[in-house]
C-alpha cells in the first residue's frame, strides 16, 4: 500500500510539473505581453519595460519558469490584479464555500444516481427504466447555468420556498453570527449549536447543490444501470440466489458491491468535471467561492489569479484521481497495488 | 418410499425454443441420481428449474415438488438454500470476486440463521474443516484460490444449508482429472455422513457409473432412458445411450478413428428426436414420438428386430 | 469530454473482429429505439433551424441583432411567440438565428478534434514505442486540467470571442480522441486479421487505413455524436460567463446571460434560449446513446 501510494504520488507530482509548465507557457507565450495586461492598454513603452523588469520578464524563459516554480512552492502566488490581495490568501478564503457546495452536491448525486441506476437495472426495458434513462440523459444535457435560473424562478419567485442567492440570508450574519471554525457554514453552525444559522445555511445550499448535482447524478445513474445489468447476470449472483439470499441482499449487497469499482471511476471523472461546473453555478447563485473568483479572474485577464486557480484546479484533479485509484484498489482485491 | 424430489413433465421454453420438453424424474432421500447427456440436452436447465433459478425470459411448466413444496407453483425462495442447493460448474466465477470466502459464508449463514458474525465465522471454519481446508482460507479472496479449493468451498457452503438435496451441475468438469477425483470422493463421503440426496448432472458417463445409484439419460430435452446406473450404462437399451457409450475414447481400444455420433441434435416436434441420427431408425420413428416404456423411450429398445 | 462515453465503457473498448462498417441492421435497431428516435428528431430540428433560420424568422433584422426599443420586455404573445428581450428583439427570431453558429461551432470543433486526434491516436497505438510515448505524454498534459478549465484559460488569454472559444475547445478536445483511438488501435494491433495483413507485407499506412480505422469507426462515431452536444453546451457555458460569443451575436448562452438580470420578472428571456441549448444537447446525447446500443454487437437480437 505504501509503495503504491509513493509511486502514485510521484506520478502525480510529474503531472503537476507538466501542468505548471503548460500554465506558465500559456501565460507567457499566448498574449503579446503580460506587462501590458498588468498596466492596461494605455501603457507607455517605458512603463512596459519597467514592469517587465519588475516581473522578471526580461529573463530567459527557463529562468522565468524556475522562478515561477520556486515562487509557487514557497507560497508566493502573486497578488491578484483585481483585488490587490495575495492570490493564495484569496483562494484560502473562498475554498471552504466551494468545498461545502461541492461535497453536498456530490453526495446527493451519488445517492440519487446509484438508487436510480439500480432501480433501472432491476426493471430494465420497462417504462420506469425508460423514464430513468430520459431523466439521466436529461441531467447530463442540462446547462447548469440555465437549470440554476429555472430553479430560482420556480422555487424562489413562484413558490417562495427557498432563498435566492448567497450562502446566508442578509440578516443572519448579524442576528445569528456563525463562529468560523472550518469555514463550512453548516458544519460550523452545527458544532456551535447555532440552529438558526444552520437552517439558513442548509436552505441556501439546496438550489445550488441540486444544480451542480444534475450532471454527475445523470452520469452515475447511467453507469450504475449498465454495470448492474452486467452484475445481475453474473454467475456469482446466481450462486447467491441459489443459496437462498433474498433479492434485496442479492441486489444491494452482492451485485451493487461488485458494481462499485466502475461506478467509482466514473464518479471521479464527474467530480473533476464538477470542479469547473462550480464556476457557472457559483456565478448564477452568487456563491462566494472559488468558482466565482475564477470566473472573475478569467474575465478580467487577472494573470496571477488565473494561474493560481488553474494550478489549484489541476492539483484538485490530480488528488481526485489519486483518491479514486486508492479507493478502487480497496474496493477490488484483484487490482494489484503494485 | 416417498420422493425427495419429484419432477413431472417439466417443460422449459425460451422464446420459441423448448430446450426441455417433458422431463420426469425423481430422487429419493439419500439417493444419488445421475442426469447425463450432451451439452444442450436440457440437463442444466432441469437443475436450475428445481431451484426456480431459470434465466430471465425462460418459462417453465409441469410440476416440481421438493420435499412437499411446490417449487414451480410457489415461492422457490422457500426451498433455495434450505432444502436444496447447487454446486456450480465453474468455481472460478461462481464466487463473488470482491468478497472474502469468509464474508460469503457469513452472508449465507446469517441469512439462514441470523447468527452473529463471530458465530458465523466459527461455523464456517467447521465447515471448511469438513472439506479438508484450513481456516485461513476464510480470509482469502476467490482469485487467490485454485479451482479445486474453490469447489471444496462451494461444497462446504452447500453443507452450511444442511440441505436434503444437492444439485451438482458439472461440478468436476472444469477441474483437472486428479482434482476432480478428490472432489467426487469428498462429495460421496459427505453424502454418506449427512445423508442428503444428490442430483448429479454431468456429461461424464464414467463418473456417473462410478457414483450414481440411478441415472437418467437426456436427449434433446427428453428422457431417453432411465434405470439403475449399472444396468443403463453397462447394458444400454436406447440407441442414443449406446452411441454415447461407443463415443467414449478407450485406452484399451485399438488405435484408429474415434467414434462419434453422426449428425447433430434435432428438435423435431414429431417423431423420435434421435431418429435422424439413429442407425436403426424406421419409418415409425420419424412419425411417432416413442412413449417411455419400462424406462426406455424407444420404439425398438435393445436394437431393431 | 468523453464522460458520456463512460456510460458503457465496454462498448467503447469493443473491437469487431473484421472490418464491418455500421450497416443497415444498426439503422433499423436505432429506429426501433424510442429515445434514440426522439434524439434524431431533435437533431433534425436543429439542422432545419440552422439551414432555414434566417428565412423563417418572423423578425429577421432583430434576429441579426437590431434593437427595437418600442417593443422591450414583451411577454410571449401571438406576435412574439417567445416574447422579446430587453432591447425589444423577438426572442424566437434570435433563437432561430442562433442555431446556425451553434451547430457550426460544435460540429466544426468536434470535426477538427477528430481530424487531429484520430491520426495521432492511430499512429501512437499502432506503432507504439517512443512515438507513442511522446504523443501520449503530450495529450496527458492537456488532460491533466479539469475538463473545460484549459479552454477557459485559453479564451481568457486570447480575448473572448466565439472564434477564440472554438479554437480553445479544439485545443482541449483532441486528446480525448487520441486516447480513444490509441486504445482501440492497441487492442486491434494484436488481432489475427491485422497480423495477417502484416504477413502479406502491406505497408503500415495501408493497414491502418484499411484494417484499423474502419474498426474504430463505430466508437468514434458514437463519441463524436455525444461530443457535438457536449461542445454545444460548453460553448454556451463559455458565452454565459462572458468567455464566448459577444453581443450582438445571437448566441443562446449569451442570451441566457443577457436575460439573467430580468429572470424574476421576464423569465422568458433566459428560459427559451436555455431550453434551445438543452434540447439540442439532449438530442445529440440521446442519438449518441442510441447509436452506442445500435452499434454494439452484444446488443444484437435483444
Amino acid at each position: 500500500m505504501i509503495r503504491f501510494l509513493m509511486r502514485r504520488a510521484a506520478t502525480s507530482a510529474l503531472v503537476l510539473l507538466g501542468v505548471m509548465l503548460a500554465t506558465f507557457l500559456l501565460a507567457r507565450v499566448v498574449p503579446a505581453s503580460p506587462a501590458v495586461a498588468y498596466i492596461g492598454p494605455k501603457a507607455q513603452p517605458e512603463d512596459i519595460a519597467r514592469v517587465e523588469r519588475e516581473l522578471g520578464l526580461d529573463q530567459p524563459l527557463h529562468i522565468q519558469f524556475w522562478n515561477y516554480l520556486t515562487d509557487m512552492l514557497t507560497g508566493d502566488w502573486g497578488d491578484s490584479i483585481g483585488t490587490k490581495q495575495p492570490v493564495l490568501g484569496e483562494i484560502g478564503e473562498r475554498l471552504p464555500a466551494t468545498f461545502e457546495l461541492l461535497a453536498v452536491a456530490m453526495a446527493a448525486a451519488v445517492l440519487v444516481g446509484v438508487v436510480l441506476g439500480v432501480v433501472a437495472a432491476r426493471r430494465k426495458h420497462t417504462k420506469l427504466d425508460h423514464l430513468i434513462r430520459l431523466l439521466s440523459i436529461g441531467g447530463v444535457s442540462m446547462p447548469a447555468f440555465w437549470l440554476g435560473l429555472l430553479l430560482q424562478v420556480v422555487f424562489v419567485r413562484a413558490l417562495g420556498l427557498l432563498p435566492p442567492t448567497g450562502r446566508l440570508g442578509p440578516d443572519t450574519p448579524f442576528t445569528y453570527p456563525i463562529t468560523e471554525l472550518t469555514g463550512l457554514y453548516t458544519v460550523d453552525a452545527l458544532l456551535t449549536g447555532n440552529t438558526a444559522a444552520l437552517g439558513d445555511a442548509v436552505l441556501h445550499l439546496i438550489l445550488p447543490a441540486a444544480t451542480l448535482a444534475a450532471y454527475p447524478a445523470g452520469v452515475v445513474a447511467r453507469m450504475t444501470r449498465a454495470t448492474m445489468i452486467e452484475m445481475l447476470a453474473q454467475d456469482h449472483v446466481r450462486t447467491a440466489r441459489a443459496y437462498g439470499l433474498s433479492e434485496r441482499t442479492v441486489t444491494w449487497r452482492v451485485a451493487l458491491r461488485g458494481a462499485l469499482p466502475p461506478v467509482t471511476t466514473v464518479f471521479g471523472l464527474t467530480l473533476a468535471y464538477s470542479l469547473t461546473g462550480t464556476f457557472f453555478v457559483e456565478v448564477v447563485f452568487n456563491w462566494p467561492g472559488l468558482g466565482q473568483f475564477a470566473a472573475q479572474a478569467l474575465l478580467n485577464v487577472d494573470y496571477p489569479a488565473i494561474m493560481g486557480v488553474t494550478v489549484l484546479g489541476a492539483v484538485g484533479y490530480v488528488l481526485v484521481n489519486l483518491v479514486v485509484d486508492v479507493v478502487q484498489a480497496r474496493l477490488d482485491p484483484r487490482v494489484g497495488l503494485a | 418410499m416417498s420422493d425427495l424430489l419429484s419432477v413431472e413433465d417439466l417443460e422449459v421454453s425460451i422464446g420459441a425454443v423448448r430446450p426441455v420438453r417433458g422431463v420426469s424424474l425423481r430422487v429419493a432421500p439419500g439417493e444419488i441420481v445421475g442426469v447425463v447427456g450432451e451439452t444442450g440436452c436440457g440437463k442444466t436447465l432441469t437443475g436450475l428449474a428445481v431451484l426456480g433459478l431459470l434465466p430471465p425470459g425462460a418459462r417453465a411448466s409441469g410440476r416440481v415438488v421438493l420435499g412437499g413444496d411446490d417449487v414451480l407453483g410457489g415461492d422457490p425462495r422457500a426451498v433455495r438454500g434450505r432444502k436444496v442447493t447447487m454446486v456450480f460448474q465453474n468455481p472460478g466465477t461462481a464466487f463473488d470476486p470482491v468478497t472474502t470466502i469468509g464474508g460469503q459464508f457469513a452472508r449465507v449463514l446469517r441469512a439462514h440463521t441470523g447468527c452473529s458474525r463471530r458465530a458465523a465465522r466459527a461455523r464456517a471454519a467447521e465447515l471448511l474443516t469438513a472439506v479438508e481446508l484450513p481456516e485461513r482460507v476464510l480470509d482469502n479472496y476467490p482469485h487467490q484460490l485454485s479451482g479445486g479449493m474453490l469447489q471444496r468451498c462451494m461444497i462446504a457452503l452447500a453443507l452450511s444449508c444442511e440441505p436434503s438435496l444437492v444439485i451438482a451441475d458439472e461440478a468436476t468438469t472444469a477441474l483437472d482429472v486428479t482434482v476432480a477425483r478428490q472432489i467426487l470422493r469428498l462429495l460421496l463421503r459427505l453424502q454418506r455422513e449427512h445423508g442428503f440426496g444428490v442430483m448429479f448432472v454431468t456429461h461424464n458417463l464414467a463418473e456417473a457409473r462410478d457414483i450414481c445409484d440411478r441415472v437418467y439419460v437426456l436427449y434433446a430435452g427428453r428422457v431417453a432412458e432411465e434405470g439403475m446406473a449399472h444396468a443403463v450404462l453397462d447394458r444400454p437399451r436406447h440407441p442414443y445411450t449406446r452411441a454415447l457409450l461407443a463415443a467414449l475414447p478407450r485406452l484399451d481400444a485399438p488405435r484408429g478413428r474415434l467414434a462419434s455420433i453422426p449428425g447433430s441434435v434435432s428438435h423435431a416436434e414429431v417423431g423420435c428426436s434421435f431418429a435422424e441420427r439413429c442407425p436403426d431408425a424406421k419409418d415409425v420413428c420419424r412419425a411417432e414420438t416413442p412413449p417411455a416404456h419400462d424406462g426406455v423411450a424407444c420404439h425398438f429398445p435393445g436394437g431393431a428386430p | 469530454m468523453s464522460l458520456t462515453s463512460l456510460f458503457k465503457p465496454k462498448a467503447v473498448a469493443l473491437a469487431p473482429t473484421a472490418a464491418a462498417p455500421p450497416g443497415r441492421g444498426a439503422l433499423r435497431a436505432l429506429l426501433r429505439d424510442g429515445p434514440a428516435v426522439l434524439g434524431l428528431v431533435l437533431v433534425g430540428l436543429l439542422v432545419l433551424m440552422a439551414a432555414l433560420g434566417p428565412l423563417i424568422a418572423p423578425f429577421p433584422d432583430q434576429g441579426a441583432g437590431a434593437a427595437n426599443v418600442a417593443d422591450r420586455n414583451l411577454a410571449p404573445s401571438l406576435t412574439h411567440l417567445l416574447g422579446t428581450d430587453a432591447m425589444g428583439r423577438d426572442i424566437l427570431s434570435r433563437i432561430l438565428y442562433g442555431a446556425r453558429p451553434a451547430l457550426l461551432v460544435s460540429v466544426g470543433v468536434v470535426g477538427l478534434a477528430v481530424l487531429v486526434g484520430v491520426p495521432l491516436g492511430l499512429v501512437a497505438g499502432f506503432r507504439g514505442g517512443r512515438l507513442d510515448e511522446a504523443i501520449m505524454r503530450v495529450s496527458d498534459m492537456f488532460l491533466a486540467f479539469p475538463p473545460l478549465l484549459l479552454a477557459m484559460v485559453i479564451v481568457s488569454l486570447l480575448g473572448p470571442s466565439l472564434w477564440n472559444a472554438a479554437i480553445a475547445l479544439v485545443v482541449s478536445w483532441w486528446p480525448w480522441y487520441a486516447r480513444l483511438v490509441r486504445g482501440l488501435a492497441v487492442s486491434l494491433r494484436e488481432r489475427p486479421f491485422v497480423e495477417g495483413a502484416r504477413t502479406l507485407g502491406l505497408r503500415d499506412v495501408t493497414i491502418m487505413r484499411r484494417h484499423i480505422l474502419p474498426n474504430c469507426s463505430s466508437p468514434i462515431l458514437v463519441q463524436a455524436t455525444t461530443d457535438i452536444g457536449t461542445v454545444l453546451l460548453a460553448a454556451g457555458s463559455l458565452a454565459f460567463i462572458g468567455l464566448g460569443a459577444q453581443p450582438p451575436t445571437p448566441d443562446w448562452g449569451l442570451m441566457v446571460a443577457e436575460g439573467r438580470t430580468y429572470v424574476f420578472s421576464q423569465w422568458w428571456m433566459s428560459a427559451f434560449p436555455g431550453a434551445a441549448i438543452f434540447l439540442a444537447v439532449l438530442g445529440f446525447n440521446l442519438l449518441g446513446d442510441g447509436l452506442r446500443d445500435a452499434l454494439d454487437p452484444r446488443e444484437v437480437g435483444r
